[in-house]
Parts: structure tokens; sequence; C-alpha cells
């Protein structure tokens, strides 16, 4: 780093090299051990801005109130236990609707034979019953 | 790589966003005062400031749960949050007065005109407020806030050169306008 580098560095971040970038803070100092006159000149000259800048109207606590208001607005426990129990419900929930929407689709593939043969069956007995009764009608005037 | 302490703000960004009420009350005694320091300075107006300062703090809460702890730290985060507030309020008064933003430092009293701290520090923050937008913004993260360069270039959104330019053109204005108080110093 050279002196005009350095002056840069002083008129932007001031006196204070822990406020200089950390790139250029080794190489500062080691300027200020090998030409102090010149560096503590600048540090000097740029120290009395960053008093005059350090004397700014003074800045008032917040207040109690607005600190309040802000931790009311956050986010509250309960509501995050809730909204975890709610959300974990509606997880068992969808798991459950889906386990049930799988099993009617398993039970529509594999058991679909069987339900037509349940189905010819019963039509076939309701059939045989038709036919009986057409060829015995029962009797419906006896008491 | 984070210093400790950014590192210590996500741990509570996150147990706050899960409502944990020590967390809460940690961020909020830690962060409020320096975000308030941070809207005055840029705003000028003390209620103006409350708002901002809790209109972030709002968003913080809506995104604590979300947040991932990343190349930037949190303290930035919320530099930037809160300087975006500003530029809103800021370009919004614009509009509503017409006026362009002030580019004209203080003047400053006469020669012969003995001031006391409290005269001095309205001075200075007159003249801080007199600088261009950009300026003061370099001016406020840097000397007022103490971020260092990289964090307020990325607060910025500006390179670290640009923040370098920014500040050196800011303190040379203000060494000019406050030159009466800088040879008593």
């Amino acid at each position: 780093m050279n002196l005009n580098r350095f002056e840069q560095l002083a008129w932007a971040f001031g006196a204070d090299l822990g406020r200089w970038p950390l790139a250029d803070r080794e190489a500062a100092l080691h300027l200020v051990a090998t030409e102090p006159a010149s560096a503590e000149a600048l540090l000097a000259q740029a120290a009395r801005l960053d008093r005059i800048l350090n004397v700014t109207a003074p800045l008032p606590a917040p207040s109690r109130a607005l600190r309040e208001r802000i931790i009311l607005a956050a986010p509250n426990a309960r509501a995050f236990s809730l909204a975890w129990r709610w959300l974990a419900g509606a997880a068992i929930g969808a798991t459950m609707a889906a386990a049930c929407a799988a099993g009617l689709a398993t039970g529509a593939t594999v058991g679909a034979p069987a339900l037509a043969s349940v189905r010819l069956a019963v039509n076939a007995d309701a059939g045989d019953e038709a036919l009986r009764l057409l060829r015995d009608p029962p009797d419906l005037t006896e008491g | 790589m984070k210093s400790p302490g950014a590192e210590a703000d996500d741990q509570l960004v996150l147990l706050a966003g899960r409502g944990d009420q020590a967390a809460i009350r940690t961020l909020v005694n830690s962060k409020l005062p320096r975000l308030l320091g941070l809207a005055r300075r840029m705003l000028g107006d003390s209620v103006e400031a409350e708002d901002v300062a809790q209109e972030t703090f709002i968003k913080v809460w809506k995104f604590a749960r979300h947040w991932r702890p990343g190349a930037a730290s949190f303290d930035t985060w919320l530099h930037k949050v809160a300087l975006n507030l500003c530029y809103d309020r800021l370009r919004r008064r614009r509009r509503m007065t017409g006026e362009p933003p002030p580019d004209q430092v203080d003047e400053g009293p006469g020669p012969d005109r003995n001031l006391h701290a409290q005269d001095v520090g309205r001075r200075v923050s007159a003249s801080l407020a007199g600088l261009p937008q950009r300026q003061k913004e370099a001016i406020v993260l840097c000397h007022y806030q103490e971020l260092g360069n990289i964090e307020a270039a990325q607060a910025m959104g500006v390179s670290i050169e640009a923040l370098e330019s920014l500040l050196a053109r800011a303190r040379r204005t203000l060494r000019a306008s406050l030159a009466d108080l800088a040879a008593d110093n």
C-alpha cells in the first residue's frame, strides 16, 4: 500500500483502522510503521471529522410501547404448536385417505372378476326365481 | 465464514420463528435500538422511524421460520429490509411534496456563534440530512451502524468500490460543511 491509497482509505473509512476493510488493515498498519509522520497526519485529519460525526443529536432509546408492540406481533409458541399439530393431523388424514384410495383401487382390480361372478350369480338366482314364478305361480287366493 | 455473533443471530431467528419468547425478546432488545437509529438518521423523523422499525420486525417474524443461514448475515439482511422501507417512505414523501431529494448541505451558523454540544449535534444531523441519499446511507451504515464494508455494500446493493467512493464523497462534503467545527477539534 502506498500513501495515496492510505489517504483514500482514511477519507472513506475514517481514522479507526478497525473500521477499514479487513483486506487492507495489515498493509495499512505496515505503512503506519514505515511512514509514521505522513500516515499519522492523515489519520489525525480523519479523526477530527470522526469526533464531530460522533456528536450527533442523541438518539432516544426505543420506547417500551414500541418494544411491546413488536413483541406482541411476534410468532406465538402455542399458535406454532397448534399449527404443527394441525399439519401433522392433516398429514395423517391425507395418508389414510391415500391408503383407502389405494385399497379401493386394488380391490377394484383384483376383486372385479369375483364381483362379476357374484353379480352373475345374483342375476342367475333372480332369473331362476322369475322363471319358477312364471311356471308355478303362487295361489294368491289362499288365505 | 460467519462470526460467532452472526451464528448466534441465526439461532435466535430460528427460535423466534418457533415462537420462543426468550429468543424474541433477545432479538428485539439487541436489534431494535440500532434499527431505530438507522431509520431516524435516514428519515429524520422519530414517528416514521418507529413505524419502519416495527414494519421491519413484522417482516422478521414472517420470515423467521424460513430463515436459512446462508452467506449473508441476519444483521445485513435486517439493515437491507429497513433501508428498503426507508426508501419507500422517502419516495412517497418526494411524490407528495414534488421536491427533489435534498442535495445541498447545511450552510452552518455564523463564525461568532458559540456552539454547545447539542448545537454541534444538531449541525451534524442537519449536514447528514443534507447529503445525497446514497452518500448518507453509506455514512449511516459504516460510521453509525458500524457495518463492515462488505456488509454495508451488500445492504446497499452496490460494489465495495462504489461504497468506498460514496463514503469518501460524503466525508469530504461533511468536512467542508462542518469545517468551522473541525478547526476546533
